[in-house]
């Protein structure tokens, strides 16, 4: 059998960071192809590379063992390639029908073929059983259902090759296993379909084909029987742990915040934890479990439903981030361009943001020496990497960017700092700077909440980890006792009978 | 399943018209002389030049423009056409809405070289034509006004005639509103536009050419413009360079009465044609009602400020709101 | 902190626009660069200039205020109504004041109480403003203002040709620039306008700095209302209207960005020098305020024009680097 779509030894470069070497892929009709990695193993690149959204900066591509090039997302399309995106873009104000026909909808003589329309939206959308009906207006609809409606988009160009980006990372319960139906239906249809995930359970269980990528490399490809649970692991990890965690044995104090049946934002609910003095507590589990909304919790960014917050022993009702900031709470988010930085301010502008008015003295005037002072300080302690504490955030590497975002947060001396992924797409040599600035914290007594994808980034910097899973605390683990793979199956969506699970599970 | 497709667009139109002929029953009830024949023709004919205008505003507010230099166009186009017809009496009027509509064209097609072209954001391009048409008119016609005494019966007459009982000019507006409402719905190029509205990058990705949208939606502005200012010498008589000054505000809040979203993506032309009526029966109302004509603008306002509260209400309900950082009407032409 | 590469830049264009003009007015009149022409040509600046100053603020947190000429409007209705009761002048501009104020913070709540859309609020208010305008003064001027009071207006101190509007608007623009470029809530309007979701995430309050801006605007527009039915000598239910348009103008020819996040008051101001001096020489010229009026559009157009030639040179030419990745 031929392949449908080939990737030849595709290598993308961005400036002089090298996110994909030498990759090389083939896609049949009827079988799903998993795409496994950790985050930052280069997955969604290859992604925007088949989605005619980036261009290989070499290698080939071919479909039906022609070469092609896929130069627009448009291109892309046209060769009956569908992306379905983990947060679909799709047009709210439209209804659902013509969402699955946007741009290329039916017409009889030069008019649109409404009942034309909305019957092959609805064939489509029953094909893949899924109960919206087709005038639903998008905008009401969660991110399972626009999904669907994504993957209608590409049944109706007739897509012959599916890409399904992490379809099941903002799910839970019924609609994942609404998502395998889906790919079994398309499966019979003839369809090649690449599955990208990180969720190992889902891969055992879906997949006829498996590559595995780590770094931007090529790992492993074969078909799913030469693999075991274990074995994709250990490709995505690497057999050789390195171990540049600079943690140090920190004297753990008291209890500092005490959280007892936090609930809220939609979906979390009943979440116990406390976290010590000098203590790094880490968040481990996937997109979607609810990390970050508790970090927005405590931050004051929405107010919990219900729970009791305690800092120091002394309980507090925090509504936004400023009083967060004054009780002592930090938060270094998850975005560090949309939520974390303003791109356009300078080093110092950024980092000073946070304490402005304290920095500030008669009438409001920002005390300029202060500021640079200041800022000069935490940049150098940082080891920021620039010409000087004005130069626009914009023009610093993601890594130094990280830096400047962390050293915000470090000024205003917080007694808890919560850092929402902050080594996210960032170099090894930032990466190793940042856990040793958290290290150095966490010494001289600030008690941290580490949130991250990456199990062993948190094997090797946390006291604690906690694990979460659908908006609830799946498992509980202390130094000494972490095992990466178990953290890994924990935190999936199923239950795991694929393997035994030694950790502690709630 | 056509039916239901049917009933599911219309509803938020219908509330409107309910809402429209709930003010007319409240006006009727306190003052009966509202729904003499003639007065609903007078209320009928002042609401068709601004329906007119209302339509292509609201167009390129669910495509995320806006147009402000409208009255200028209309000026240009009244006052050109005008101009012609009093030195050219013997042509035919089918010559004289061709030159105005022409002006119109041409003028709007100004707006989309700069929106569309040149990627000025609408609302700042529009400003500044806005200024530069309208000064323009005041220049070329000097000071002079054309006045229905000089210009044939014919074109008065365009206006006053009867057919089937009412005024052309209130067939022209609703055979408008039909047309462009039936094209906004059931052809590719009016589903574009309103996929440009509600996520412009995405109509982008999807292939849809969102600066020849825009281009379009700014020249047909143009040209209903253009037809307005022809229509306008029909009905006034008397033609100069500072007719229509409020034109685009009236227009706009036409359009967002009408349930037209100001973020783009979402409302229609036959909600804008509602609004427009809206807006003159409420004028009408306070007219009949002996209130001074002082306070009609302040409830205009209360009226703009009243409904935009509903609409949001309304919308908060239904789910999520659109996404922040959202530029309403200033949006540029894909980035 | 502003987009360093494109505000000096800016300036400097516009100074070289100032200089143009200046050297243009002066070839076509001799009259032109006297210091009586120049003070008049600031003096009928003066309410636009006010206004400019905290709308360069709203427009840089990225929402816009329609309402101005209306606010000026009501102010200068309310004033006149309590000169027709007879009330003490200053108790009339007090009034003023509230009003104005009141008109800002109604604004204010609407947009970010109610999270409405900042166009439409102003929209609606501008006619609601104006409405009420009409309602208090309905068809009738209100002249009697005492001499010191028009002094305001088109008054000059002692013998030099220095306008007291200029002072008033000096005293503003040190306070708003001040107030925009030194101050921690300056620093939050950029971060605002900038990237609301990271002002937010960084402790800043957005709601109370965008109130606080209409709130001011609605301030300051009772103070132009007071300069302007100064310079008039009268006050009418439509006193101030269009002038929305101009000040828009101005803020725009300053070389803040309509979508917020940049600019700065020294563009401002010299782009209203701009505007006076174009406006005056125009007329001095011969030109009507019409063909002013084209003039001034052109001269907006122009400079957007030339502003997104620059931006669209560079999206050009990376446009087609991008051609030449990816192909064969």
């Amino acid at each position: 059998m031929l392949p449908v779509l080939e990737l030849r030894k595709i290598s993308k470069r961005f400036g002089a960071v090298e996110v994909l070497s030498e990759v090389s892929l083939q896609l049949f009709g009827g079988r799903v192809h998993a795409l496994a990695g950790e985050n930052g193993a280069g997955k969604s690149t290859l992604v925007k590379i088949i989605g005619g959204v980036h261009q290989p900066s070499s290698g080939s591509i071919l479909k039906d063992c022609e070469p092609i090039t896929l130069g627009s997302p448009l291109e892309s399309r046209h060769n009956g390639i569908a992306v379905v995106h983990q947060h679909p873009a799709l047009f709210p104000d439209l209804t659902v029908a013509e969402n699955v026909f946007i741009g290329q909808q039916p017409r009889k003589g030069g008019r649109i073929d409404w009942p034309f329309m909305l019957e092959r939206a609805a064939d489509l959308l029953a094909r893949l059983d899924v109960d919206v009906s087709v005038t639903a207006d998008v905008r009401h609809l969660g991110v399972s259902e626009r999904q669907a409606i994504e993957v209608a988009r590409a049944l109706a160009i007739d897509a012959r090759v599916l890409v399904l980006d992490e379809p099941t990372s903002a799910l839970s319960g019924n609609e994942v296993v609404r998502v395998f139906n889906l790919i079994e239906r398309l499966k019979a249809e003839g369809v090649a379909i690449l599955f990208i995930t990180h969720f190992i359970d889902e891969i055992m269980k879906l997949s006829d084909d498996v590559t595995v990528l780590r770094s931007g490399k090529h790992i492993a490809t074969d078909t799913i029987s030469a693999f075991t649970p274990e074995t994709i692991v250990r490709a995505m990890i690497g057999t050789k742990l390195e171990s540049f965690f600079p943690k140090e044995a920190v004297a753990i104090g008291d209890v500092r915040l005490r959280v007892e049946g936090l609930t809220g934002a939609g979906f979390v609910s009943d979440i116990n934890f406390d976290v010590r003095a000098g203590e790094i507590l880490g968040f481990f589990g996937l997109v979607g479990a609810g990390r970050s909304e508790i970090a927005g919790m405590l931050f004051g960014i929405t107010p919990p439903e219900r729970g009791h917050v305690s800092l120091e022993g002394e309980e507090l009702r925090i509504r936004s981030p400023a009083e967060a900031i004054r009780r002592g709470i930090c938060l270094v988010p998850e975005d560090r361009h949309r939520q974390g930085l303003v791109l356009p301010f300078s080093i110092r502008a950024n980092e000073s943001l946070p304490v402005l008015r304290a920095l500030s003295g008669l009438l409001g005037k920002v005390q300029r020496s202060r500021e640079e002072a200041i800022a000069r300080e935490y940049a150098k302690k940082m080891r920021v990497v620039s010409s000087g504490i004005e130069q626009t955030v914009a023009t610093l590497s993601g890594g130094n960017q990280q830096k400047v975002l962390l050293a915000k947060w470090l000024i205003p001396n917080p007694k808890l700092l919560i850092l929402d992924q902050p080594t996210r797409g960032i170099d090894v040599g930032a990466k190793a700077e940042i856990y040793r600035s958290i290290s150095q914290l966490a010494a001289t007594g600030v008690s941290t909440i580490l949130i991250s994808d990456d199990a062993e980034e948190l094997i090797g910097m946390a006291d604690r980890i906690v694990v979460f899973r659908g908006g609830k605390v799946a498992a509980r683990a202390t130094r000494g006792g972490f095992d990466r793979a178990e953290l890994l199956l924990a935190a999936a969506h199923l239950p795991a009978s694929v393997a035994d699970v030694k950790v502690h599970k709630e | 399943m056509k039916a239901a497709l049917a009933s599911a667009w219309a509803s938020r139109e219908a509330k409107l018209l309910v809402a429209l002929l709930a003010i007319c029953l409240a006006i009727t009830l306190r003052e009966p002389r509202f729904l003499q024949a003639s007065n609903l023709e007078q209320v009928a004919l002042s609401g068709t030049l601004v329906c007119i205008v209302a339509l292509g505003q609201a167009l390129l507010i669910i495509g995320r423009q806006i147009d402000l230099s409208v009255g200028a166009i209309v000026a240009w186009s009244a006052f050109v056409s005008a101009l012609w017809l009093s030195e050219h009496p013997d042509s035919s009027l089918a010559l004289v809405f061709v030159i105005g509509i022409a002006v119109g064209t041409a003028l709007g097609a100004g707006n989309a070289l700069l929106a569309a072209g040149l990627r000025i954001p609408a609302i700042v391009a529009t400003l500044g034509t806005l200024a530069i048409y309208r000064g323009g008119i005041i220049v070329y016609a000097g000071g002079r006004q054309i006045s229905a005494t000089i210009l044939p019966d014919k074109y008065g007459a365009v206006a006053q005639t009867h057919i089937l009982g009412q005024s052309p000019l209130v067939w022209v507006a609703l055979a408008l509103t039909v047309v462009l409402g039936w094209l906004a719905r059931n052809t590719r190029t009016g589903r574009n536009v309103y996929a440009i509205g509600s996520n412009p990058e995405g109509a982008e990705f999807a292939g849809i050419g969102v600066r020849r949208h825009v281009a379009l939606l700014f020249v047909l502005s143009g040209m209903l413009c253009g037809l307005t200012g022809v229509l306008w010498g029909a009905r006034f008589g008397t033609v100069d360079a500072v007719i229509a000054p409020d034109l685009q505000l009236q227009s706009i809040s036409a359009a967002v009465v009408g349930g037209v979203s100001i973020f783009g993506g979402s409302g229609s032309v036959y909600g804008a044609a509602i609004g427009a009526a809206i807006f003159v029966v409420l004028q009408n109302g306070v007219q009949l009602l002996g209130f001074d004509q002082f306070w009609i603008p302040a409830l205009l306002g209360v009226a703009i400020l009243g409904t935009v509260l509903l609409y949001s209400r309304l919308a908060n309900r239904g789910g999520a709101p659109t996404g922040s950082n959202r530029s309403p009407a200033r949006g540029k032409v894909a980035s | 902190m502003r987009l360093r590469s494109l505000a000096p830049r800016w300036e400097a264009f516009l100074l070289l626009v100032l200089v143009v003009v200046l050297l243009l007015g002066a070839q076509a009149s001799d009259h032109f660069l006297t210091a009586s022409n120049i003070s008049i040509a600031l003096a009928g600046m003066m309410p636009v200039a006010i206004v400019a100053l905290p709308m360069t603020l709203i427009i840089v947190t990225g929402e816009i205020d329609i309402s101005v000429g209306s606010i000026i409007g009501l102010c200068a209705s309310i004033m006149g109504l309590c000169l027709e009761h007879h009330l003490p002048v200053v108790l009339a501009m007090a009034s003023g004041l509230a009003i104005g104020m009141l008109a800002g913070l109604f604004n204010g709540v609407m947009i970010v109480v109610f999270g409405l859309p900042s166009l439409v609020v102003t929209i609606g208010t501008l006619a609601l403003y104006r409405g009420l305008a009409q309602i208090i003064l309905k068809e009738r001027g209100v002249n009697s203002f005492p001499d010191w009071y028009q002094q305001i207006g088109f008054g000059m101190i002692g013998d030099s040709p220095i306008p007291w509007s200029l002072i008033l608007f000096a005293a503003l623009f040190f306070g708003f620039g001040f107030f925009l470029q030194l101050t921690h809530g300056g620093r939050a309007i950029y971060a605002i306008g900038n990237n609301r979701e990271a002002a937010r995430y960084s402790g800043v309050s957005v709601e109370h700095t965008i109130l606080g801006v209409f709130v001011a605007s609605g301030m300051v527009c009772a103070l132009a209302a007071i300069v302007l039915t100064a310079y008039l000598a009268s006050a009418r239910s439509d006193t101030g209207i269009g002038l929305e348009l101009q000040v828009i103008t101005a803020v725009v020819l300053g070389g803040v960005n309509i979508f917020g996040g940049s600019g700065t008051l020294v563009g401002v101001l010299i782009a209203l020098f701009v505007l006076a001096f174009v406006k005056n020489a125009l007329g001095l010229v011969g030109m009507t305020p019409e063909q002013q009026d084209i003039v001034t559009g052109a001269v907006l157009v122009g400079t957007l024009i030339i502003f997104g030639a620059s931006r669209n040179v560079g999206e050009a030419r990376s446009w087609f680097a991008r051609l030449r990745i990816g192909r064969p």
